[in-house]
């Protein structure tokens, strides 16, 4: 599953149209729009809201080869920049000091930059000597996001919205910058739904294999060892069974899994 | 070479082998850390995945810099051996490396403050001779043309009188520094084993052209079968592998061999078998002793003497080592 994360509808609703995305109505504490493979959350603004929707969304529907996208505005000093969309690199959480590091593995060809996580709405005077972008909730979808998967499979688009003054910043305003920016955005979607981990399946035959020898939990992983090993020699392990099926009790399957030790050197 | 980005230190960036390091890779993107550990160290991280796209990271090492050899390493009879870490992890993808059973991720570590190394180095010294292993868990030989690290411990062994260096590589090297103090270790796998699980190593052919160069120089050279990996057909695949180092490379002129079947701690295994998925080099049903992970006594055995009984031929036994 990929999960986009926005805090604000403005933000999600380009996206949302873009991507056909579906209102999901049993869900009470997040607004949520949903695909068969994708499920977006306006998660509000800050970063326990953000922390709180990661944690509730990945528990309730993640799959264990899922993605995480955090798209949405933010503050930057630099007034040359406004309305562009970057690739964060860093994360720092103003409050704690503590720095985080997405894996840059994509090649999106879109520019970077470091990341300021504030509680609050960010200040001209707090940006001062800073190229970085300030915003107020990836640090914790990161930090977040993290006690479930890899860095690799987390990722934030920024799109600078203004230097410090947010008077302008109406739900137009915003919705406009994202659709400006929603091909860069959907290109990345792209790219993560092709990189969800393959998960594997349990063999079924293997564990078949295992009830018909009778295996203890030490048989089963000494057996499922051997069949790894001689699958990955592309071997069957049932052409190194001359024995009957199924054995009698565990002391004649355990002769069974050591004949097949025999041949294997 | 070529790394998207290069994470460094903020307290690493005046040091002259960052400036060196940087402009070899112009166009990267550079992040500036706090700390190395950060980055290397962060939980859940899919070295598969890394390997793809590995980064570089610039740091200090302030902590231990030097460490006694562990029991299954190679100390050859040596009584002060040491192995360095001036550098975490390796630009080649070997599926059995222990590496990834050891590092969390597969970026690749470089320590810039080579002058606390070279302090340690005297340290060490005053309590005699030291042989310090530079490439136990990385390949500085295969960074050397960015790090320039290979050429910094060379120049140190020449330097310093009692040091040994051992430079251990899968590469195949072309320049040489000619001293029984340096000492290039090659590690040699039939062609098979290096087409199967040595990805981006040097081939065979380069390898044993690259051990003649240095002999020819002469230069001070150990051979490393080690660590021998089991396929079904062992036997021909190492059989031909000592063919042609026997044809083509005058073993009377080596310093030593070492012979050694692969081995492993459990726990280093266990995380080996999920970051090399699918490997047959490391799903082989091993024997637990003493919590390494090992070919059953017979292979191993089989193995090892068939080896050194053909080396025997063309070397004397004292000089092959076997682990």
């Amino acid at each position: 599953m990929l999960f986009i994360f926005t805090a604000m509808y403005p933000e999600a609703a380009p996206i949302i149209t873009r991507l056909g995305l579906r209102p999901v109505n049993d869900e009470r504490v997040f607004r949520i729009f949903r695909s068969e493979d994708i499920i977006l959350t306006v998660t509000g603004m800050g970063k326990v809201t953000a922390a709180a929707s990661v944690s509730h969304i990945i528990s309730r529907y993640g799959t264990g080869s899922d993605r995480i996208l955090n798209a949405g505005i933010c503050a930057c000093p630099d007034e040359s920049v406004k309305s562009r969309i970057f690739l964060v690199n860093k994360l720092s959480d103003h409050d704690t000091g503590r720095d985080f590091y997405p894996d840059m593995l994509y090649d999106t060809g879109l520019p970077e930059k470091a990341d300021v996580t504030f509680s609050r709405l960010v200040k001209s005077e707090d940006m001062e000597g800073s190229d970085s972008l300030f915003e107020m909730e990836a640090s914790a979808i990161f930090e977040t996001a993290s006690i479930y998967t890899g860095p690799e499979a987390i990722v934030f688009l920024k799109i600078v919205s203004d230097a410090g003054d947010v008077s302008g910043l109406t739900a137009p305003v915003v919705q406009s910058l994202v659709e400006r920016n929603l091909d860069d955005i959907c290109k990345v979607v792209d790219l993560l739904l092709e990189q969800r981990k393959q998960i594997s399946e349990p063999d079924e035959d293997l564990l078949k294999l295992a009830d018909e020898l009778k295996c203890s939990e030490y048989m089963k992983n000494r057996l499922f060892e051997v069949a790894g090993y001689l699958k990955s020699e592309g071997k069957d392990i049932r052409a190194y069974i001359s024995h009957d099926l199924p054995v009698r009790d565990k002391k004649e399957g355990n002769e069974v899994i050591n004949e097949i030790l025999s041949h294997l050197y | 070479m070529r790394f998207s980005h290069i994470y460094i230190e903020e307290r690493a960036l005046d040091y002259p082998l960052t400036g060196k390091i940087l402009s070899c890779f112009e166009g990267a993107e550079i992040v500036k850390i706090s700390h190395y550990k950060d980055i290397f160290n962060r939980k859940h991280q899919n070295f598969s995945a890394q390997e793809e796209s590995r980064k570089l990271i610039l740091a200090v090492n302030d902590s231990v810099r030097f460490f006694k050899t562990a029991p299954v390493c190679q100390d050859f009879d040596l009584d002060r051996s040491y192995y360095t870490e001036n550098a975490m992890n390796c630009v080649f993808d070997c599926e059995y490396c222990f590496l990834k059973g050891m590092y969390p991720g597969a970026n690749i570590v470089i320590f810039v403050n080579t002058e606390d190394y070279d302090g340690d180095v005297d340290e060490l010294l005053k309590s005699g001779p030291v042989h310090i292993n530079t490439s136990y868990e990385t390949d500085l030989l295969a960074l050397n043309s960015f790090t320039g690290l290979a050429d910094h411990w060379e120049e140190l062994a020449l330097k310093k009188r009692g040091l040994t260096v051992e430079l251990r590589t899968k590469s195949a090297p072309s320049r040489f520094t000619v001293s029984p103090d340096i000492i290039y270790a090659f590690s040699l796998s039939p062609s098979e084993v290096i087409g199967r699980f040595e990805h981006k190593t040097a081939s065979l052919e380069r390898r044993l052209d690259s051990v003649r160069s240095a002999l020819e120089a002469g230069a001070t050279v150990r051979l490393c079968l080690d660590p021998m990996i089991y396929i079904p057909d062992h036997k021909k695949a190492y059989g031909d592998l000592l063919d042609r180092l026997t044809d083509t490379v005058d073993l009377s002129k080596v310093r030593d061999i070492s012979i050694g079947t692969f081995r492993i701690s459990k726990d280093y295994l266990k995380q080996l078998r999920k970051n090399s998925p699918g490997s047959s080099a490391v799903l082989f049903p091993f024997e637990n002793e003493d919590g390494y992970c090992v070919y059953p006594g017979e292979l191993r055995e089989e193995m090892t003497l068939y080896v050194k009984e053909r080396l025997m031929d063309h070397i004397d036994g004292g000089k092959i080592y076997v682990f």
